[in-house]
C-alpha cells in the first residue's frame, strides 16, 4: 500500500497519538474500578506527565529501529523485539546485576543500566545477523529463526541471573525484566533514550533516500550510489543505542518495534524519510497506550504487568503478520 | 564520453578463477558478453561495477580504478542491471525507478522518461510486487535508464532473460538509442537471438578466461559459435539479416519414433 499524501498520514499519525497523550494524562481508573477524567494535583499529575515521557521516549526508540531494522533487512518482521535485541538488552542488565551482586557493589541503576544493555544488545543483533548470512546474503527466513532463538537464550540467561540474585536483589529485577514505564524515571535513563530516538530518527531521515535504495539487493543499492557497509553498520549501531536505551528507561519490551513501523506504513507509505519519523511517533503512541491500557483494565490482583499487555496484543498481530507475508513483502 | 579499460584484472574463488586480459569496449557501442553460465560474465560485470576489487590488475574508468571510486563517484558514471533485480520494499514502480537518482538532485522528468522507454509507464503507480517477473526486470531497466549519464557505461546483466520479445524489444531499441549517444553498453546475455540483435561487439568468456573478443559480425556466426561455446548454433534469416540460435535439435538425442 502507498500512501499518496505522506504529510497527511504522518499528521494523522501525530494527531492519533496526541489524542493517546490526552487519553493517558486525562482518564484513569480509580482503586474502586471507576473511571475519573480530569487533571489531579500537580504531584500526582507529574507522576502521569513522567510516565507518558518515559513511554514516549522508548517507544520511539523502539519504533524507529524497528522501522530501520525492517528496510536494511528487507524482512516486514524484523523488529528489536523479534531479533532478539531486546531480550539480550535485558540479559545484558540481568548479568551485570548478578555480577554487582556477586561483587558485594550495589545493583547498577538508571543511566547505568545502558552500557551493560548496549552491550547485551550489540552483541544479540551481531550474533543473529552472524547466523542469518548465507552465502553473502541474509536469508528471511533463518534470521527470524536465530533473532526468535537467540531472545530465548537472553531471556533464559535473565531468568538464571534472577535465580542466582540473593533474595533482596531479586524483586527489583523481576519486575524491571517484566517491562514497566516508571513513574518517576531516572532523568539520566529518559535525557538518554530521548537523545538516541531522536537522534535515530534524524539520521535515518537524513539518509531516507539512501534507506529507500538499500532496499534493492546489495549490488544494486551499491550501483545506485549508497555506501552499504558503513551505513548499515552505522545504522545498525544506532539501532542497538536506542534499543538498550529503550530497556535501560523501562525494562524489555515486546513487539512495539515490530507493530510501529507497519502502522506508520500504512499511513505514511513506503518511503524512509517520513516513515522513520512516522515510526518513531507511532511507537510512541502505541506504548503510552499499552500504558493506559495497563491502567484502566483491571482482571484482579492491581494493575497488568506492561510487558505482558503489548506481548499479548503484538504477539498476535506478529502472527497475523506471519500469515500474510512469510517475511517477504506482499506479492 | 567514458572509456572502460579491463586491463588484466583476475580474482579467485575458491576453485573458480578469472583472468580475462586486456579488454576495451568501444564507447559507442554494444558489447555483448557470452559464455557458458558459471563462465565469469557475471564476475565480469561486477568488476566493471566497481562492485569486486580484482586480486591482481585493474579496470579503469577514464584512467581511474573503479573500485578505488567512491559509491557516489561510481554512480554517476555506471549504471548496472542486475541479473535478479530485488526490492524488499511496499515501493510503487515509479518509487523504484527513482531511485536510480538517489546520487544525485532528483529529476522527475528523467524518471518518467525511463519508464516510458521501456512501456512501463501506465503502470508507474501499481505495486511494484503486483508486476510480473518480466515487468520487474523492466523496471530494473528504467531504474538504471534514470541513473545513466549520456555516454557514460551502463552494464547489463541478462537483462532481456525473464522478459517476452515485446518487453524485450523496448530494452533493446533504449540501449541502442543509448550506445549511440555515446554510452559504453556491456550486455550478457545467454540468449544468441538477443545477442543478434543487439551485439556490434561480441566478448566471450569461457572458464574465467577471454576466448574471442571482435565484431559480431565476425563473432555471432554458425561458423564461429561452436568451437567457441561448444554447443552446435544454427543461423537463421531474419528481417535484418541472419540470426545465431542455440540448435537444440543438434544438442539434445533425437529419440527413436
Amino acid at each position: 500500500m502507498t500512501a499518496r499524501r505522506p504529510m497527511i498520514g504522518l499528521a494523522m499519525v501525530s494527531a492519533a497519538t496526541l489524542i493517546v497523550v490526552a487519553a493517558r494524562l486525562l482518564v484513569v481508573r480509580t482503586l474502586d474500578g471507576t473511571f475519573v477524567v480530569g487533571w489531579p494535583s500537580a504531584v500526582l499529575g507529574q507522576f502521569r506527565i513522567d510516565a507518558v515521557l518515559a513511554a514516549a521516549a522508548a517507544g520511539a526508540a523502539l519504533g524507529v529501529s524497528g522501522a530501520i531494522m525492517q528496510t536494511l533487512l528487507r524482512n516486514p518482521l524484523a523488529s528489536p523485539f523479534v531479533l532478539g535485541v531486546t531480550s539480550g538488552a535485558g540479559a545484558g542488565v540481568a548479568l551485570a546485576s548478578l555480577a554487582a551482586a556477586w561483587a558485594g557493589v550495589a545493583a547498577p541503576v538508571g543511566a547505568a543500566l545502558g552500557v551493560p544493555a548496549l552491550i547485551g544488545a550489540v552483541t544479540a543483533l551481531g550474533v543473529v545477523l552472524l547466523l542469518a548470512r548465507r552465502g553473502g546474503s541474509i536469508d528471511p527466513v533463518t534470521l527470524i529463526l536465530s533473532g526468535v532463538i537467540v531472545g530465548a537464550i537472553a531471556s533464559a540467561l535473565s531468568t538464571v541471573a534472577e535465580s542466582l540474585l540473593p533474595p533482596e536483589r531479586r524483586g527489583l529485577l523481576a519486575g524491571w525484566l517484566f517491562g514497566r514505564i516508571p513513574d518517576v524515571p531516572d532523568p539520566g535513563a529518559l535525557t538518554a533514550c530521548a537523545f538516541a530516538a531522536c537522534g535515530l530518527t534524524a539520521l535515518a531521515a537524513t539518509w531516507g533516500s539512501r534507506l529507500d535504495a538499500a532496499a534493492l539487493s546489495d549490488d544494486e543499492a551499491r550501483s545506485v550510489g549508497v555506501p552499504l557497509a558503513p551505513m548499515r553498520t552505522a545504522m545498525f549501531l544506532g539501532c542497538g543505542i536506542a534499543t538498550a536505551a529503550s530497556v535501560a528507561l523501562c525494562g524489555p519490551i515486546a513487539f512495539i518495534g515490530l507493530l510501529a513501523p507497519h502502522c506508520a506504513r500504512a499511513m505514511v507509505g513506503p518511503r524512509n524519510r517520513l516513515l522513520v519519523v512516522g515510526s518513531a511517533v507511532a511507537g510512541a503512541g502505541l506504548l503510552i497506550g499499552a500504558d493506559a491500557l495497563r491502567q484502566w483494565i483491571d482482571i484482579g490482583g492491581g494493575r497488568l504487568p506492561l510487558g505482558a499487555v503489548t506481548a499479548v496484543a503484538g504477539g498476535i498481530a506478529f502472527l497475523v503478520l506471519l500469515r500474510k507475508t512469510t517475511g517477504a513483502w506482499p506479492r | 564520453m567514458r572509456t572502460l579499460d579491463f586491463q588484466s584484472p583476475t580474482l579467485r574463488r575458491g576453485a573458480f578463477q578469472l583472468a580475462i586480459g586486456v579488454i576495451a569496449p568501444s564507447p559507442g557501442r554494444i558489447t555483448v558478453l557470452i559464455g557458458p553460465n558459471g563462465g565469469g560474465k557475471t564476475t565480469a560485470l561486477r568488476l566493471a561495477a566497481g562492485l569486486l576489487m580484482p586480486d591482481t590488475g585493474s579496470v579503469l574508468i577514464d584512467g581511474e580504478p573503479v573500485h578505488a571510486l567512491s559509491a557516489l563517484q561510481r554512480a554517476a558514471r555506471i549504471a548496472l542491471v542486475t541479473q535478479r533485480p530485488d526490492v524488499g520494499a511496499p515501493f510503487s514502480v515509479r518509487e523504484v525507478a527513482a531511485l536510480g537518482r538517489i546520487a544525485r538532485p532528483t529529476d522527475a522528468q528523467r524518471v518518467e522518461r525511463a519508464l516510458q522507454r521501456v512501456g512501463l509507464a501506465a503502470l508507474a503507480d501499481r505495486p511494484y510486487h503486483s508486476l510480473s517477473g518480466g515487468q520487474q526486470q523492466r523496471v530494473a531497466v528504467a531504474r538504471a535508464l534514470a541513473q545513466h549519464e549520456p555516454g557514460g557505461v551502463l552494464l547489463l546483466d541478462e537483462a532481456f532473460a525473464a522478459v517476452d520479445p515485446p518487453e524485450a524489444a523496448a530494452i533493446v531499441r533504449a540501449v541502442r538509442e543509448e550506445a549511440a549517444a555515446g554510452a559504453t553498453v556491456l550486455a550478457a546475455t545467454h540468449d544468441m537471438a538477443v545477442a543478434s540483435a543487439i551485439a556490434d561487439d561480441v566478448w566471450c568468456i569461457v572458464a574465467g578466461q577471454t576466448r574471442a573478443f571482435g565484431p559480431a559480425s565476425d563473432l555471432l556466426t554458425a561458423g564461429a559459435l561452436p568451437a567457441l561455446l561448444g554447443v552446435a548454433i544454427a543461423e537463421v534469416n531474419g528481417a535484418n539479416g541472419r540470426i545465431a540460435v542455440a540448435d537444440y535439435r543438434a544438442i539434445l538425442p533425437t529419440q527413436a519414433p
